[in-house]
């Protein structure tokens, strides 16, 4: 289980996160939204051990995170990897010289509708929505228990963003990962996350069950991402 | 594979047909007759017209270019490199022998270059901008300004002169290659120091490492799977482009430290407008390059295996 326990991060003078406490159990999702700046990157970053946390701690199961080798989906699915290497040859990086597993890549594979010849291909020949499935392919071959998503979706256009929410969703049920989803984008959010977390300037507003959420937002910023969120169609795009 | 290396012997082939063709029109039309200067090499002396004459026809100079270049060129094929037009020796040994001393002069400067380049750019990259990284840059910048030839003499000076440490001239002992390895391989290893801080720095720009460091890669690996084979790309460039500096610089400092080798061999001949000598080392060189050239394209494929993929 994920404890991120009155973590605050502070760069130069600046307080980016600021006391914010959350967890997370296996197989379950929790989606941080926020407007720019929030501070949601630097959540991610914060738990992945990436910047220093002077006050607070982030363990998974009581345990530095690191040992538990969590995984991250980043937003820009090409420049995730390097150009001159084969698909193949980065989804394999995970491992870290352990023998791939033949039989788990092609389920997987299978389940994120990754063509098996689209491996032997490189990043510059494959789509964006291709290049992200890819992403979320070699965040899961070496099986974590936690998989950080870091704005999955807003690279891709509406119709892909809709199907590689769906394929994530299936691989979490398959797979049991927990998921922590950072985005701007309420209306995934809302349609595949268990709870949502609203981050502002650094501190957790509110995290409320997403169902609660979108029916009725605990504060005045809660509401106006909310109906901002209903403005621009995004419950209905995604649900 | 094999379609790239039949096209990459095929343009080998072209090249080394092109040069051949090339250095004996610049002889044959070079200012002067040709069989005077063999006569003239051949016997120390003003000859008179009968014997230059005799010269022009043992030479086949009197027969016409492509005559003459066909005569050459033919026993070239089967692997006769014919006689000497003013010893009547055979040439091929006489290139061994220069040869022999060449080819170590060049290996120790590029040894000396790789040995103070590699560690220093890799040193002045562990902190961009640091006094070590500064150090660096001037120090690369100071021997890429220095020609050879000064280089050469400085170091003469110091070592040979002043502290009379080392021999300056000759080639009978190990001991007489150090000065003018040194020379050669300070310039080298200022130009590889260049090329190779500025790749590795560039190679640390990648858009994806950061990609990388965030999913928890450790440095070790990123500085040897995506840094490393990046930065090598113009590093194994600028090898090959100082390979024929090197080459060039060659003639110079056997010039200056008095050595035989290939560039006494090469002037001595041109003098003498002893084709077969000039040809033979030439074409020597020429292969020298031709073969760099095609180890660079297979390192290239190898780095990046996106280069050339078009060609297969």
């Amino acid at each position: 289980m994920l404890d991120v326990d009155q973590v605050s991060v502070r760069y130069s003078s600046t307080v980016t996160l600021r006391d914010v406490s959350l967890s997370l159990a296996p197989s379950r999702t929790l989606a941080v939204v926020g407007e720019s700046g929030a501070g949601k990157s630097t959540l991610i970053n914060a738990i992945l051990g990436l910047v220093p946390c002077p006050t607070g701690h982030v363990t998974w199961d009581a345990k530095p995170v690191r040992k538990c080798r969590p995984a991250l989906v980043m937003q820009e699915p090409r420049s995730a990897f390097n150009p001159r290497m084969s698909l193949r040859r980065s989804v394999k990086e995970p491992l870290r010289g352990r023998q791939l597993d033949e039989d788990r890549l092609a389920r997987l594979c299978s389940g994120l509708e990754i063509a098996p010849d689209l491996l032997d291909r490189r990043p510059a020949e494959v789509s964006i929505g291709q290049a992200q499935r890819v992403g979320i392919l070699r965040a899961l071959i070496a099986a974590p228990p936690l998989v950080l998503f870091d704005e999955p979706l807003s690279a891709l256009d509406a119709v892909t963003q809709k199907h590689t929410a769906r394929l994530i969703a299936q691989m979490q049920r398959e797979e049991g990962f927990a998921a922590l989803i950072v985005t701007h984008d309420l209306g995934y959010a809302a349609a595949f996350a268990e709870e949502i977390a609203v981050l502002r300037a650094g501190r957790i507003e509110e995290l409320t069950p997403a169902r609660a959420f979108v029916d009725a937002p605990q504060t005045a910023y809660g509401r106006t991402l909310r109906d901002a969120a209903f403005a621009l169609g995004a419950f209905e795009r995604v649900a | 594979m094999i379609q790239i290396f039949v096209s990459l012997v095929l343009r080998a082939v072209v090249v080394l047909t092109g040069t051949a063709l090339a250095t004996f029109a610049l002889l044959w039309h070079a200012p002067g007759d040709p069989a005077l200067a063999i006569a003239m090499a051949r016997h120390n002396a003003i000859v008179p017209t009968e014997v230059i004459d005799l010269v022009r026809a043992e030479a086949g100079l009197d027969a016409g270019f492509f005559v003459a270049f066909q005569a050459w060129i033919a026993p070239l094929l089967m692997g006769d490199f014919g006689q000497s037009s003013v010893t009547g020796r055979d040439v091929w040994p006489e290139m061994v022998t220069a040869i022999s001393y060449t080819v170590p002069l060049a290996l120790a400067a590029l040894f000396i270059g790789l040995a103070i380049s590699v560690p220093l750019a890799l040193l002045a990259t562990r902190s961009p901008g640091s006094w070590v990284d500064r150090g660096a840059v001037a120090l690369a910048s100071i021997g890429v300004a220095i020609p050879a030839f000064w280089l050469g003499l400085l170091l003469i000076l110091l070592f040979a002169v002043q502290l009379d440490w080392l021999p300056a001239m000759g080639a009978r002992t190990s001991a007489h290659m150090i000065l003018p390895a040194l020379t050669l391989g300070l310039g080298v290893a200022a130009s590889l120091t260049r090329i190779l801080r500025s790749s590795i720095l560039e190679a640390r720009d990648q858009a994806f490492l950061p990609a990388l460091r965030r999913r928890g890669v450790i440095h070790r690996d990123i500085e040897r799977d995506h840094v490393a084979p990046h930065a090598a790309i113009p590093f194994v460039t600028v090898l090959g482009l100082e390979l024929a500096f090197l080459l060039e610089g060659l003639v110079v400092v056997e010039v200056i430290f008095a050595r035989p080798g290939l560039a006494s061999f090469l002037v001595s001949a041109i003098e003498a407008r002893d084709f077969p000598k000039v040809q033979v080392a030439v074409l020597v060189t020429a292969v020298v390059f031709v073969v760099v050239n095609l180890l660079i394209d297979l390192a290239f494929r190898t780095l990046d295996p996106r280069i050339g993929e078009h060609d297969a």
